[in-house]
């Protein structure tokens, strides 16, 4: 289903920019 | 008035703002809403000291906890927000997010016991801090919003029941997850900092007295009234519903409402409908339910003058959002004809000369509703109706079996690739005529249809 299949893109898009953004953040404060 | 007698034209819509850009801001202000709550906590007074696993656990922690929030603004049908997108995927990305963020919550405690299980403290919670026994009861609460969710067919829970579990659940897991984060006070070191997850959580918490108290209060003040029940074949029945006096219903052909009977607005008791009726009769809606559930079966038995409440309308699954279209095809199964017929009675409604064509499908040609009133609309649009039935009679000489490549391809309009096509019915039905579309090329972007089974 086209729309179904959308919105299940949009959502691992999303998880993976937030798990992303965690790992950033997690670096960040290790950085240097 | 019959919906088929001949009011003054009616002009088709003027063609809208494209729905990428509105889609494109709000996606980027739900993306701000689930990362800057995180992101803000980045400024902390020196290094954590505690290493990469640490950090990372509780980032993920609070990204959790930001998905979670940001979860109810998802389900409080806002409708400038849900109206790029389609409250349906907006309901499906709903569901997706639950599953990502109740993963992010597990990976969150289990990199705590990895990297510094002591953090973690004590199980009992006579011995545990309360905002770590907060924090694990967030996690029954999670858990258990989410499974009883996906497994809510399989395990046969009544709708009704279900949606106060669900709303329960949530916002104890919530409460519990906010008294988790302050409690533990990680990167919280300043009063601004505090506030903002303050308010964050107090906008969220709102959201959901939004939804489950000021909503439901403004229903209560304008009820709607049964005017009329139509009983028609494949046991289905249509309700006639007018709206309170000098309150019409603006709605767009294809749009659905949710609909709450008999009890009160304040009751979960309510489900949504596809409108059936034409778009520029606003004084009255038309709703054609099946009998498939305990709500929809008991429509039947609705008495006239019965009190209505009908939150909506919403989706944007109809020709207005593609008024530009050569022509317009529908591939309808069973009830799911109930918006295609909005749409026909609307463009019957403004004249329209674009070519239609409509494929039913149906199992028997006794259950086939609205059959009368498709051949009154082909005669006065230029609409061909192909009927596709799986039992059929013996003497009949239409199609039958189910909506097929071959089916469609023998009946194709001539420049059907240029159409839009819209595609209502179970889904499996759906995701068939939606490959068959594929094969016979028609450009996905022109293939609409819509998400039904929610929960």
């Amino acid at each position: 289903m086209l729309r179904a299949t959308r919105a299940l893109l949009l959502a691992a898009a999303t998880t993976l920019l937030v798990l992303l953004l965690a790992a950033l953040f997690a670096w960040l404060r290790n950085a240097g | 008035m019959s919906p088929l007698a001949r009011p003054p034209a009616l002009p088709a819509p003027r063609p809208r703002d494209p729905a990428g850009a509105r889609a494109g801001w709000w996606l980027a202000l739900y993306l701000a809403a689930v990362t800057l709550p995180l992101l803000a906590l980045l400024p902390a007074g020196g290094q954590s000291g505690a290493g990469f696993g640490w950090d990372f656990a509780m980032a993920l922690g609070y990204a959790s906890a930001a998905l979670f929030g940001v979860q109810f603004a998802l389900t409080a049908r806002c409708k400038p927000a849900t109206a790029p997108f389609g409250i349906d995927l907006v309901y499906r990305f709903h569901r997706h997010l639950a599953v990502a963020a109740l993963a992010l919550l597990v990976l969150h405690v289990v990199l705590v016991y990895a990297t510094v299980p002591a953090m973690a403290g004590s199980h009992d919670p006579r011995l545990a801090p309360l905002h770590m026994t907060a924090g694990r009861l967030a996690i029954v609460c999670f858990v258990l919003a989410v499974v009883l969710s996906l497994a809510r067919k399989p395990l046969r829970l009544p709708y009704e029941a279900w949606r106060i579990t669900h709303t329960l659940l949530a916002t104890a897991g919530f409460a519990l997850a906010l008294a988790h984060i302050f409690g533990a006070g990680r990167y919280l070191d300043t009063p601004w900092k505090q506030a903002l997850w303050v308010a964050y959580g107090g906008f969220c918490l709102s959201l959901i007295v939004w939804l489950r108290a000021v909503r439901p209060w403004r229903l209560a003040r304008a009820p709607w009234r049964v005017t009329r029940v139509q009983a028609e074949r494949g046991r289905v029945t249509t309700l006639q519903l007018a709206a309170p006096a000098g309150r019409p219903l603006r709605f767009e052909p294809g749009q659905f409402v949710w609909l709450s009977l008999a009890h009160s607005p304040w009751r979960m008791q309510e489900h949504p409908f596809s409108i059936a009726s034409a778009a520029g009769t606003r004084d009255t809606i038309e709703l054609s339910i099946k009998a498939l559930g305990d709500f929809s079966s008991a429509v039947s038995s609705v008495q006239p003058g019965t009190r209505a409440w009908v939150d909506g309308p919403y989706g944007t699954f109809g020709i207005d959002q593609h008024p530009d279209a050569p022509g317009y095809a529908f591939v309808a199964g069973g009830v799911g004809c109930a918006p295609v017929l909005s749409m026909l009675r609307t463009l019957a409604e403004r004249d329209d000369r674009r070519p239609l064509a409509l494929f039913y499908g149906n199992r028997r040609w006794e259950r086939v509703a609205f059959r009368e009133e498709l051949d009154a609309l082909a005669s006065r649009l230029d609409l061909r109706v192909v009927h596709v039935l799986q039992e059929p009679p013996l003497e009949w000489r239409g199609e039958h079996g189910l909506i097929t490549r071959d089916v469609l391809a023998r009946h194709l309009p001539g420049g059907h690739t240029a159409w839009h096509w819209f595609v209502c019915g179970p889904t499996p039905m759906t995701r068939l005529v939606e490959r068959h579309l594929a094969d016979l090329d028609v450009p996905a972007r022109q293939v609409h249809s819509e998400i039904f089974d929610w929960v």
